[in-house]
């Protein structure tokens, strides 16, 4: 099964791709995405493991995991997204200031 | 046949990777959108190729489509909140710290491919004990039979989330005046209403129809209410549903309702049961029906609301149209 080399390759470089969106945007919508990609990553693995059963039938128990996991991410964004709003609409602008030291790295709203 | 699976696989990994990078590095918001969308829908194929359709059912109308519709609605926000009608600021397109973070992220992408190849190099077994709790179950699709009985907790507390995300963006809709994003037109273009006719009937009868197969084949309560959220979704956008400053009751109810009869459920169990959330012999069918039923019905009211950012919405009488 060819799929399974190349798609553990994707999501091992799709979960790096994430994370570098989310160290160096500083647009916390960009961050957003970046965090999504990296969840991608994380369902992308695990349904890649569920199908390496092959030969009783995929293990269901990762893709039930993925499916309760998409909709996390959707509660996630929607919340995250509402909030970026806020933080605009308190400071004008929708990312993080530059200035204090301890909110380097962290985009709030994972 | 083997290559031709291969060079397919290798493209649509290509396709994820260039995807992804596109949408970390544009310097504009809106391509960073719209590329992410189009990420989802690949990642829709992607589940299909894996043999996994009801995540691809899941994936493309809960992330590609209404993710989507959230992220384009937040675009639409950074316009109307900064006052700004026609130009979108472009966020500063990199920061410092690039070399670092690319040195990091190389390091770490190498690193998680190997595991991950050699992880998923191992062949294991389904458990026997799982594969026989699976095939002996009287629901027929393995993922239902796991949604709502086997690991039943997991999407007890996954629709609860889902209720809590909500509440918190009402509790922030209460602390600021945040404008508007979809205030009703005073002319609806032409086309509207045709298209409402055709779409609504298309798709209640999907969404009903992946709820109902649900129980033997791919589909489910998920993707059922994800429809019906995208239907919520046009209904909002064409102005047939109006925004509110406070949840009627009615709203109140569609969300309560899933989480809350699933909680109840879970109760009752112990009466027939010494384990909550156990199905009373003989009635799985219908219990597990019940419950998703009034799961599509939150989850679409859920994520119609979420995309709207208001507290309620109620529909807009329309005046009568008709002779």
């Amino acid at each position: 099964m060819s799929g399974i080399l190349a798609f553990s390759l994707t999501a091992g470089l799709l979960f790096a791709l994430g994370l570098y969106g989310m160290l160096t945007r500083t647009g916390l919508i960009h961050r957003l995405l970046g965090a999504n990609i990296m969840a991608a990553a994380v369902f992308l693995f695990l349904v890649v493991l569920s199908t390496r059963a092959t030969e009783a039938g995929a293990d269901p128990v990762p893709e039930v995991m993925v499916l309760t996991g998409i909709v996390i991410s959707i509660s996630l964004t929607a919340f995250g997204l509402v909030l970026i709003r806020y933080l605009r609409a308190m400071t004008g602008q929708a990312t993080l200031p530059r200035s204090g030291r301890e909110g380097d790295g962290h985009s709030g709203d994972d | 046949m083997s290559l031709l699976s291969l060079i397919f696989d290798a493209l649509l990994g290509l396709g994820l990777l260039w995807l992804a990078w596109r949408a970390v590095s544009s310097p504009g918001l809106f391509a960073s959108v719209v590329l992410f969308m189009v990420f989802g829908f690949v990642m829709a194929i992607t589940w299909a190729r894996l043999g996994a359709p009801d995540l691809a059912l899941a994936e493309a109308a809960i992330s590609a489509g209404l993710t989507g519709a959230l992220l384009l609605s937040a675009c639409k926000a950074a316009l109307t909140d900064t006052g700004n009608d026609n130009e979108l600021p472009d966020e500063p397109s990199t920061v410092r710290r690039r070399w670092p973070a690319a040195l990091i992220c190389t390091g770490l992408g190498a690193v998680l491919s190997i595991v991950m190849i050699q992880v998923a190099a191992n062949r294991a077994a389904v458990p026997p004990a799982l594969a026989e709790a699976v095939t002996t179950h009287p629901l027929d699709n393995p993922i239902t039979v796991m949604l709502l009985d086997l690991r039943g907790y997991d999407t007890l507390l996954e629709v609860t989330v889902l209720l809590t995300a909500f509440l918190g963006v009402r509790i922030l809709l209460e602390q600021t005046e945040l404008p508007r994003l979809h205030a009703p037109r005073a002319t609806t273009p032409l086309m509207v209403d045709p298209l409402l006719a055709m779409a609504t009937p298309v798709l209640l009868m999907t969404a009903l129809y992946l709820f109902w197969t649900g129980m033997e084949a791919p589909g489910g309560a998920f993707q059922a209410g994800a429809l019906l959220g995208a239907l919520g979704v046009m209904y909002t956008l064409t102005g047939r549903f109006e925004p509110l400053d406070r949840t009627p009751v009615l709203l109140r109810l569609g969300l309560i309702l899933g989480p809350g009869m699933f909680a109840i459920f879970a109760c009752l169990a112990l009466t027939w049961s010494e384990w909550p959330l156990a199905y009373p012999a003989g009635a799985t069918g219908a219990a597990a029906v019940a419950i998703e039923f009034t799961l599509m019905i939150s989850i679409a009211v859920t994520l119609t609301l979420l995309f709207s950012a208001t507290p309620g919405l109620h529909a807009r009488h329309m005046g009568v149209r008709h002779p």
